[in-house]
């Protein structure tokens, strides 16, 4: 049984990588490019999502009474009714104090702006809001009815946001189905350029290749070098693509976001919330890249 | 003991589309420890031979056996257990530039994953042995001819295999060194206990050696196979 010394394997490994400073730099940064633009696209599909989630509040219809004060029977009444609508999940009740409260605490820091109104001079009203399951037509059927005046006299406005929740639904699709696609030709372009790199290092070692066999050397013990050269300009190319995507990411986003964290209906996540996940996926994303990459050159190209 | 029986060796040409015998019906034994020059001019079929020896390359037909490994039936993860066995100095050293002698030696030893302890006391022993000590440290392109082959030699030594090949390992030196090193390698097999295969095409060289078995090749065949002494000049 041949016992190899690991630091001599390793030692054999960085030598490799660093004689083949030119290569395994355009490597590098090739891979960087391909691992940037795969978190790229990561991030934005991951911004979706958490974007998606809270589509659901977009399956809600806002119903706003009269001005006119209504009793609390007839309100308790119109809630019972709003409940019992087909496909109604939830009903939601705020009253005008209830409404003029929200508004105090939202301009907490511009109290002026509300001081003059009080429960005698309320100029908000009554909101029903409703959420819903089903279809498109579903949703229709159930805004045809609440807008219907003979039935629900009490609404003087009935807003929905349906159109809005279909394109941003139309919208995702898309763009996963864009950058799915893009991501799998990328990582393939990686996996060929691996490949390649592989093949030009057991090319330019050739005569050293033959030496080994010649002396007796395994099949491990001849590829163990060039795998570990392989994964390290993994491993490289996933710390330098994590510092430009940190970068980048503050900095895109920071724009769009102006310093906060949404923009309008939007929510971006922050780079610190998801960190690891990036760090994980781009680590994962080369090693594996590089992994499959040099196995295929390795077993194509190294004979024993 | 080496062994072959009714050994061809064919290779295809694609660029010509067709085929070309290197090796044709070879029966050839050599015993353990014997001391055996492999003759003959260029594409006779020498270089075949020693590829086949260490099986870099498969027979077409017939059978070799080596040490009782049967280089057609051996299973892949068997053939570097196989080749530890055998020794290979190469007519031009192909030594590593960048490590120097003493590496270039211990690097048969690392390859066999044998441990540092055993590298550091018998790759000095066996440069003494070659009289290169005092060329240790130095680097191939420092060192002379007859210096850079004995290199080449230690580290085919320096595993002690059962059987060494030396293919054309005058062909880069100087008349006077080619006679040392002739001398050095058949020094090697004297004891009987390691089989030296020699390819030459240096028919006069081995006319020092009367008594030392020769096998010529002509066109991959065998034409001889006996003493200097015996067919003299028509070696």
């Amino acid at each position: 049984m041949r016992k190899y010394s690991f630091s001599y394997l390793m030692s054999r490994s960085f030598k490799g990588f660093s004689r083949n400073g030119l290569m395994s730099a355009a490597s590098v940064l090739i891979l960087t490019s391909c691992l940037l633009v795969s978190g790229s696209f990561g991030l934005i599909i991951y911004n979706l999502y958490v974007n998606l989630h809270s589509l659901n509040e977009l399956n809600e219809i806002v119903c706003m009474c009269n001005y006119e004060k209504i009793p609390d029977e007839q309100l308790d009444d119109l809630y019972n009714r709003l409940a019992a609508l087909p496909n109604v999940t939830e009903v939601k009740f705020t009253s005008r104090k209830q409404a003029l409260e929200n508004m105090r605490e939202k301009y907490a820091q511009h109290p002026q702006v509300l001081e003059r109104f009080n429960e005698e001079n309320n100029p908000f009203f009554e909101i029903y809001t409703i959420s819903y399951s089903g279809t498109d037509k579903d949703a229709v059927n159930l805004l045809f009815t609440l807008r219907n005046k003979t039935e629900f006299p009490e609404f003087r406005n009935v807003e929905d946001k349906l159109e809005t929740a279909n394109t941003l639904e139309r919208l995702k699709n898309t763009i996963l189905l864009i950058f799915g696609s893009f991501m799998i030709v990328l990582l393939f372009i990686s996996v060929v350029i691996i490949m390649n790199t592989v093949r030009m290092a057991i090319s330019s070692r050739s005569e050293e290749i033959e030496i080994m066999r010649y002396i007796g050397a395994t099949g491990w013990f001849i590829s163990f070098p060039f795998m570990i050269e392989s994964l390290f300009t993994g491993l490289i190319s996933a710390v330098i693509a994590f510092v430009l995507q940190f970068i980048t990411y503050n900095y895109l986003f920071g724009l769009l976001a102006s310093g906060g964290s949404s923009v309008g209906i939007i929510t971006i996540v922050p780079f610190g919330e998801i960190w690891y996940y990036v760090a994980l996926g781009f680590i994962a994303l080369s090693f594996l890249t590089c992994y499959i990459g040099a196995k295929i050159s390795l077993s194509k190209h190294i004979k024993v | 003991m080496i062994e072959f029986k009714h050994v061809t060796k064919t290779y295809r040409s694609a660029a010509r589309d067709t085929t070309v015998t290197a090796l044709n019906d070879v029966n050839l034994t050599i015993e353990d420890g014997e001391v055996v020059f492999l003759v003959g001019s260029n594409g006779a079929g020498k270089t075949t031979l020693m590829r086949l020896l260490t099986r870099m390359e498969v027979p077409t037909s017939g059978s070799l056996v080596v040490n009782k490994y049967d280089l057609r039936k051996i299973k892949k993860r068997k053939i570097p257990e196989y080749r530890s066995q055998i020794g290979m100095d190469f007519q031009d050293f192909k030594l590593f530039s960048k490590y120097t002698v003493y590496e270039n030696v211990a690097f048969a030893m690392r390859v066999l994953g044998k441990s540092s302890k055993a590298i550091k006391t018998t790759v000095p022993l066996v440069l003494s042995m070659l009289d290169i000590s005092a060329r240790a440290n130095h680097f191939p392109l420092e060192i002379s001819g007859g210096e850079q082959q004995r290199t080449a030699l230690a580290r085919a030594l320096v595993n002690n295999p059962k059987i060494l090949i030396a293919d054309e390992p005058t062909a880069n030196l100087s008349p006077s060194m080619s006679r040392e090193v002739m001398d050095l390698l058949v020094s090697l097999g004297e004891n009987g206990k390691r089989t030296v295969l020699i390819i030459t095409h240096d028919v006069e060289l081995i006319s020092h050696y009367k008594h030392k078995r020769i096998v010529k090749f002509e066109r991959g065949k065998i034409v001889y196979d006996s003493k200097y002494a015996e067919v003299g000049s028509d070696a």
